[in-house]
């Protein structure tokens, strides 16, 4: 059998985990560093300077207090605010957003999302803007404030802008960076010999969800009842979303990985991970708090989860580089059995 | 829990199924209370049809360790002790050793009768 010969103390379990992780792809980023840096800041750094530019030129010729809201019927003013307030708001959203892309980008272990993220500020930076530098040319040389008009066709064009500046970031990033293909053959496998077919199966409850949800959903029935029924929908959708991670099943088989609510039909699941996706598979303990800020369906750079508790977790790293994990007991012979049919996958694939 | 099936196996492939899940109980990685894979969902993820997982699960059943309740599925009863389920793995052996000698089901029977007596 393939997977079984050959593997066993090859190489440590920790190294080819690492791996995947954040090691190689940092070095890929750190290589091109300046150029994405660059890219990445200059629709911030083009604006901010247009805003200024235009403020001034136009700032001797604007009406005091300016007109800078407008009704969304008729392009009538009908909100005011000094020059210096208003210029004061549109640079620090310029700021705040690069920063919160600039944030986002240090967090390299995320590189196939890279491009994304920088044509996500291409967008911003153009959505912030253009409504900037259009307020300030609106009231340009308007003695009253209220006379002011906003053309509708504006709105249209600012999301035509903030699209076709999206576009452009996309497209000044370039392709994702590839990742190699992550080099499997490190973690455990199942002895299971050709022929026979093997699944396991766990249950996980979460204490936590269900009371959550059960909390949520009396709050919503008793808000409902009090006040008016609107106001506790929102409460009772919240818990009808929590509830079913109050009890999820975690199924490994010749299809994958697959996560499901106990309580709901089979056929509606909350992820399933197929084989030919997989790169590897590890059971390890699993820090909650530490490495994926809390509990429920965790998105992190880098990967997913499903994270009930700390402790015993199955840890798949995909073929993408990205991994996703799920807590459950005994995910050693889980990531065992998962690492033998993906291999066994392989092997149908390749010859 | 991990159900291993193997159609090359004289075994019956329910009876393998029983005997993951007693194998399972007895080296205590699965507890009291603990529920297992609806019968339909086992049969698809090991590609064995639905009734060969529920006449595992039936004589799991009348072995008393687990319960089949409707609408709940299948749950591992509280007397399931881990010397329960050894028990039946020794009765599984028993029987299977017999059978390879040829004797039919009333002769097994009969010799566990006999040894019955015999105390």
């Amino acid at each position: 059998m393939k997977g079984v010969d050959g593997v066993k103390g090859v190489k440590g379990m920790k190294g080819a985990s690492e791996v995947g992780g954040g090691a190689r792809s940092r070095s890929g980023l750190a290589s091109s560093g300046p150029w994405w840096a660059l890219i990445a800041a200059f629709p911030f750094v083009a604006v901010l300077t247009t805003v200024v530019l235009v403020y001034a030129v136009v700032t001797d010729r604007l009406p005091e207090p300016l007109a800078t809201h407008f009704t969304t019927t008729g392009g009538r003013a009908d909100g005011y605010g000094t020059a210096q307030d208003f210029l004061t708001v549109v640079l620090g959203l310029l700021l705040i957003s690069g920063a919160v892309f600039g944030a986002l980008l240090q967090v390299r272990a995320f590189r196939p999302a890279t491009p994304w993220l920088i044509a996500g500020g291409y967008a911003t930076a153009a959505g912030v803007g253009y409504p900037g530098c259009l307020t300030l040319l609106l009231n340009d040389g308007v003695a009253d404030a209220s006379a002011v008009r906003l053309p509708l066709w504006h709105l249209p064009a600012m999301v035509a802008v903030a699209l076709a500046a999206g576009v452009l970031g996309r497209l000044l990033a370039g392709a994702p960076p590839r990742l190699p293909h992550p080099e499997s053959g490190g973690a455990p496998r199942l002895d299971l010999p050709a022929g026979t077919a093997a699944g396991w199966s766990r249950t996980i409850s979460s204490p936590l969800m269900a009371v959550l949800g059960g909390v949520l959903f009396c709050a919503g029935l008793v808000l409902g009842v009090l006040v008016d029924w609107p106001a506790s929908l929102s409460l009772i959708l919240a818990a009808a979303l929590v509830l079913p991670f109050a009890s999820v099943r975690v199924t490994v088989d010749r299809r994958g990985l697959t996560v499901a609510p106990t309580l709901l039909p089979s056929r509606l699941r909350i992820r399933r991970v197929p084989l030919d996706r997989i790169a590897e598979a590890t059971g390890r303990p699993i820090a909650a708090l530490r490495e994926y800020g809390g509990w429920g369906y965790r998105i992190r750079p880098g990967g997913s989860g499903l994270i009930l508790r700390s402790g015993d977790g199955i840890v798949v790293t995909l073929t993408g580089g990205r991994t996703f994990a799920v807590t459950v007991d005994d995910a050693a012979t889980a990531a065992a059995l998962l690492n033998t049919y993906a291999d066994r996958a392989r092997s149908q694939q390749g010859g | 829990m991990l159900f291993r099936v193997d159609p090359g196996s004289s075994v019956p492939l329910g009876d393998q199924i029983a005997a993951s899940v007693r194998g399972a109980i007895a080296d205590g990685s699965v507890s009291t209370g603990e529920r297992l894979p609806a019968a339909r969902e086992l049969a698809t993820s090991l590609g064995v049809n639905v009734h060969t997982v529920l006449r595992g699960y039936q004589r799991l059943k009348e072995e008393g360790l687990i319960e089949l309740r409707r609408g709940r599925g299948a749950v591992v009863t509280g007397t399931a002790a881990p010397a329960r389920a050894r028990l039946g793995e020794t009765a599984a052996r028993l029987i299977a050793e017999a059978r390879q000698l040829g004797l039919s089901d009333e002769e097994i029977v009969g010799v566990v009768r006999v040894g019955l007596n015999g105390r």
